[in-house]
């Protein structure tokens, strides 16, 4: 019998009530909440798994578990998504809220530490100043009543137009507080509170590492929002990939579904309205509706075409700001835990979730920031990191450890571009250089004793997740002048655009990235309303006690 | 978790666990769970963006031929949930050290005819290219058929059955055979002096014997194993690999396993098979909860794990377990290398001869000499590394562009067979990573000048050690479960008295790599096993195609 087997291209599904680009965590998170709504969803992914940043990988070495991309869950108290699908108890997705949530051990061991409990952190706080630590709790306190009110509950409603929300703001005081704390730059608010060096180190790093400028106005309500998450990291059980399964696996029982490797040549448009996208095999899928989870050219620019663009859009579009550096980050299979000389005083120390290392001071943290953003990269290296299974022990082998050592890192290297990030040996003179660092602080830590390793670069990044233009994390800058109701743009920020039939639901959508669910809850929303799809979900209890006080 | 009831309890979500899952729930109406260790279902069909993010590498099963999941795309919608194959266009090949001769073997897919392979094999001698095309004609009439139909059907039951001939045997008969002057003392040969029967260019004999031996890792003199390479040389022309990566075929199998009602749990270990009255009656987990198992429990664990493990040894016979504890595993334990290039290696003289060399999908780079691999495996055998070079370089992206998302670059895999995991310590292993790298490089580099240090933008070194941390594979890290040797395949595997899947324990089957008819990537273990199970329980139907298709 001759070869019984017909090589023709892949088949997809012909038509579906909604298309969704790109099967990371607000793509699935769409996908499960208008699948379950009864909607036909088709999720197209580009890469041979779904989950986006949602990612484990065994790359190392087996049976060590790396978070290769998303490691610290920030809102987990405040996503819908937890509650609305029992990710817990049905899924299997359990986390971890480690008590010690960041450690900045300095060379003379002591160690500023930033508790889940305030007053351990204000004891600790006050082994270097003790107005600090009263500034702490008050700090402590305003923070949590702006997220409370209004940061947290806004992340999941639609955005208000600029005016209208400042109207609301100054309606209620908590609102007239973040509009206070917005004016100002991270560093002013950093230095209004603490005093101390080491104290406003750890701090400013925290208001800034995911992409706020230290000295940038007009921002500083990420500030509080950053500053409050900083006691609210949480750790996935068996790793980030364990959500983007949960997800996916709701989408699949909801008779959906999810397709890997798929290279979308573009957005078919029919009398100006979005009909369907086409594939580069030619398979074409119908749709009522599309989301894009990517970023804004590729949506727009690639699939839709200018053509299809009003030249005022394509102007907002072209004036687009990505990300002003990326993550150069190295995965560690290791022989043992690091033990930290700074454990010795406070043995809490060495079961700490999150690791500042080499930024002991505020004027090294700037420094760091001011070197990157003129693409170098600083001889000393510094980052932050983290050791997850120390915490969680079934993400690495009996008696293991697996670390992630993450810098910020330039996308274009003054010295040498882009394309040197693919030179193999200046990553492993790197690579060395992140082990020497971990080695001052916790000596254990060697060459010898590291069993693998794995590096990702910022053009990793970009060519991992294309949406991560750059290697920006974010799918673009957080400008002030593209948040809120400007991200991406004041025409798109509401998850509707200005093409007929397609939304957008990704990280460069209001209110922004980092695994914070809110892109993809907005666009579920949003679409199940245009559709006339019945929401079996209810709106989350402190989105309606915002509206109730006027804030929302 | 809770304690929970299925009809069947599945113990790991590899690739057998997920078939044999898949046709229970569809076809045997059987509530179906799954449960895994690790913290990802497949099992060897696996991938990992591991030499560098953004190239997607195949970190155990790699090469698929058409038909090992054929009868998935009949009895599903396999190939609606996001699986295709795709054929290289030149299945295999070679590149001689010696002089930078080369030889080539096209994919059916390409050259249907064979024209193309004749052609190459002509360099070497007009006589074998025309063995070839009647070989080809034997496999492609006849021998194919009769291999499917062996892949697919479970092994002769145990002890009755067994002394009668099954389909391997039988068709050792066929006309097409004996007009090649395959007579049944062809059983008995070793790989080289089947070759050696039927070819006459020692040069291509090398290549022939290298090249199958990334399937069967039985030596070139290893008596009774010459058929087994024969028809591996045949089958693998039809290889390529799944869109995208292995592991999609992972996925797709998963969504037809939950869209049927299947249930699965990673990260859930069994520890136990619990047995009442000689019959299993469901797991025990590790965690200590009870799973119930109405019908059934299945095993994909290796053998030993089932036997000394799983359950209790008092359970099996003495024979049993004095054959289960001595299965030989020491000798498909390879080295497997993802590197991510930013071009592909070119093999610039040989290119010369044909360019096609360049597009090869499994290519072998080591010297002319047939006896290559006979002193490697002597050499293994005393505990020593072989320094001969016997590499393998498979390249996917030549058909599959899926497999690299960075612009423009390219990714390959290097494969070089070693010794077994437990013959090092781990820091032994850890140097021995950088050592065979740099093999490696220096290696290609001699045949593909394009291949230096310069060329590389990542690596990740995978060793018989990493391979023996899936405790299926372990101690030696053996990535076929199971040697090949030939009282180890077909009927025999893994032992003749567990072949079909039937344990001694009522309710109680086994499948995986390690059982009939050989350790690979297929869909055919978890069939074969649902077979067996449909004339064991009642209310297993059988999909339509089986009788149209004969297996």
């Amino acid at each position: 019998m001759p070869i019984d087997y017909d090589t023709k291209p892949r088949y997809v599904p012909e038509e579906a009530d909604v298309v969704i680009i790109g099967a990371g965590p607000n793509g699935l998170e769409a996908g499960a909440y208008l699948s379950k709504a009864g909607a036909k969803v088709v999720v197209l992914e580009r890469r041979y798994e779904m989950g986006g940043g949602l990612l484990t990988e065994e790359i190392t070495n087996p049976g060590y578990l790396h978070n290769t991309h998303a490691v610290y869950m920030m809102m987990v108290d405040y996503a819908p998504v937890y509650q609305d699908f029992k990710l817990d108890e049905e899924y299997n997705c359990k986390h971890l809220l480690p008590e010690l949530q960041f450690a900045l051990p300095l060379s003379d061991g002591r160690c500023v530490c930033l508790y889940t409990d305030i007053e351990k952190t204000c004891a600790n706080f006050a082994q270097f100043s003790k107005k600090d630590a009263e500034s702490y709790r008050e700090f402590h306190a305003l923070a949590k009543q702006c997220m409370d009110d209004f940061i947290g509950p806004a992340t999941y409603a639609p955005p208000l137009p600029t005016l209208d929300a400042v109207v609301k703001m100054q309606s209620h005081k908590t609102g007239e507080i973040v509009m206070e704390y917005s004016e100002m730059t991270a560093l002013e608010i950093v230095n209004k509170h603490f005093e101390n060096e080491h104290i406003r180190a750890l701090m400013l790093y925290l208001a800034c590492h995911w992409g706020v400028e230290y000295d940038q106005a007009g921002l500083g309500y990420l500030v509080l929002l950053y500053l409050n998450r900083s006691t609210n990291y949480r750790l996935v059980v068996g790793g980030s990939h364990m959500v983007a399964q949960a997800l996916g696996k709701i989408i699949h029982e909801n008779q959906s579904a999810t397709i890997n490797n798929v290279r979308i040549k573009q957005i078919v448009m029919e009398g100006g309205k979005a009909v369907g996208v086409e594939l580069d095999d030619g398979n074409i899928i119908k749709a009522k509706t599309i989301i894009s989870t990517l970023d804004p050219h590729q949506t727009f620019f690639k699939l839709v075409g200018k053509e299809h663009l009003e030249s005022e859009f394509t102007e907002k579009l072209n004036g687009y700001q990505w990300d002003k550096y990326s993550l150069c980050g190295v995965h560690l299979a290791m022989e043992q835990a690091p033990d930290f000389k700074a454990a010795a005083s406070n043995p809490d120390i060495n079961n700490a979730y999150v690791y500042i290392l080499g930024l002991e001071t505020q004027e090294a943290v700037i420094k760091e920031f001011d070197a990157i953003y003129k693409g170098e990269l600083p001889a000393e290296t510094a980052y932050n990191c983290c050791f997850p299974s120390v915490l969680d022990p079934r993400q690495a082998p009996p008696g293991r450890c697996t670390g992630l050592l993450s810098r910020i890192a330039p996308y274009d290297l003054k010295d040498g571009g882009a394309d040197k990030w693919y030179n193999f040996k200046f990553k492993q003179d790197l690579i060395d250089q992140y082990i020497a660092t971990l080695n001052k602080y916790a000596p254990n830590i060697t060459k010898d004793n590291i069993m693998q390793t794995y590096i990702s670069t910022p053009i990793d990044v970009e060519n991992k997740l294309s949406s991560m233009v750059k290697g920006g994390i974010k799918q673009g800058a957080y400008a002030p002048l593209q948040m809120g109701f400007q991200r991406p743009n004041d025409e798109c920020s509401t998850t509707k655009t200005p093409i007929d039939n397609l939304y957008l639901g990704g990280a460069c959508t209001y209110p922004g990235g980092c695994v914070i669910w809110g892109p993809g809850y907005n666009v579920a929303n949003k679409v199940a309303e245009d559709l006339g799809i019945t929401k079996w979900w209810k709106e989350p209890a402190s989105v309606t006690e915002a509206k109730n006080k006027g804030l929302l | 978790m809770a304690d929970a009831s299925f009809d069947v309890v599945i113990v790991g979500g590899g690739s057998k666990g997920l078939v044999a899952g898949m046709y229970l729930q569809k076809y045997g109406g059987m509530q179906v769970g799954i449960f895994e260790k690790r913290h990802e279902l497949g099992g060897g069909w696996s991938s990992e963006e591991s030499a560098t993010p953004g190239f997607v590498s195949d970190h155990h099963a790699t090469d698929f031929a058409w038909w090992y999941t054929k009868i998935l795309e009949d009895d599903f919608p396999f190939n609606q949930r996001g699986y295709k194959f795709v054929p290289y266009h030149v299945a295999g090949g070679g590149v001689f050290i010696e002089d930078n001769s080369q030889y080539l073997i096209y994919s059916p897919f390409n050259d249907p005819s064979q024209e193309k392979t004749a052609e190459s094999f002509a360099d070497f001698s007009k006589r074998d290219a025309d063995t070839w095309l009647k070989l080809w004609d034997m496999w492609d009439t006849v021998g194919r058929d009769s291999f499917l139909k062996h892949l697919h059907n479970p092994a002769l039951p145990y002890p009755d059955a067994i002394n009668e001939l099954d389909e391997s045997e039988q068709f050792l008969g066929h006309p097409k055979m004996k007009a090649l002057g395959i007579d049944r003392s062809f059983v008995v040969r070793s790989p080289i002096e089947v070759f050696r029967d039927l070819f006459e260019s020692e040069a291509l004999i090398a290549g022939m014997l290298r090249i199958t031996h990334s399937w069967t890792g039985n030596s070139s003199d290893l008596n009774a194993a010459g058929l087994m390479s024969l028809f591996t040389l045949l089958g693998l022309t039809e290889y390529g690999g799944a869109y995208g990566g292995t592991h999609t075929t992972a996925h797709a199998a998963y969504k037809c396993f939950v869209e049927e009602g299947g249930k699965s749990y990673t990260e859930h270990e069994v520890e136990k098979v619990l047995v009442k009255n000689g019959r299993a009656v469901g797991v025990r987990l590790a965690d200590g909860t009870e799973i119930e198992a109405r019908k059934a429990v299945i095993s994909t664990l290796q053998p030993s794990q089932l036997v000394f493990e799983l359950t209790d040894p008092d359970l099996w016979s003495w024979r049993i377990k004095r054959r289960v504890e001595n299965l030989s595993k020491w000798r498909i334990t390879i080295t497997w290398y993802t590197w991510a290039l930013h071009e592909a290696p070119h093999y610039a003289e040989a290119a010369k001869i044909n360019p096609d060399i360049d597009r090869v999908g499994w290519l072998t780079i080591g010297t002319k000499d047939p006896n290559a691999l006979t002193i490697n495996h002597a050499h293994r055998v005393m505990g020593e590394f072989c320094e001969d070079p016997n590499l393998v370089i498979c390249n996917h992206p030549a058909t599959d562009p899926a497999r690299v998302l960075a612009d423009n670059k390219w990714s390959i895999l290097s494969e070089e067979f070693v010794l077994g995991a437990d013959k090092l310590t781990e820091r032994e292993w850890k140097e021995y990573k950088v050592k065979h790298a740099n093999w490696v490089i220096d290696l290609m580099n001699k045949v593909a000048p394009n291949m230096s240090w310069d060329n590389v933008i990542g690596y990740t070194p995978q060793t018989p050690f990493e391979c023996a941390r899936l405790t299926n594979m372990a101690p030696t890290g053996n990535w076929a479960v199971l040697d090949h040797i030939p009282s180890q395949v077909g009927r025999w595997r893994p032992i003749p008295e567990l072949a079909d899947h039937r344990t001694p324990i009522e309710g109680l089957y086994g499948t995986g790599s390690g059982w009939h008819f050989a350790g690979m990537g297929s869909a055919s273990q978890g069939y074969t096993c649902y077979k067996t199970m449909a004339k064991d329980l009642d209310g297993l139907t059988m999909p339509e195609k089986t009788e149209e298709r004969g297996y």
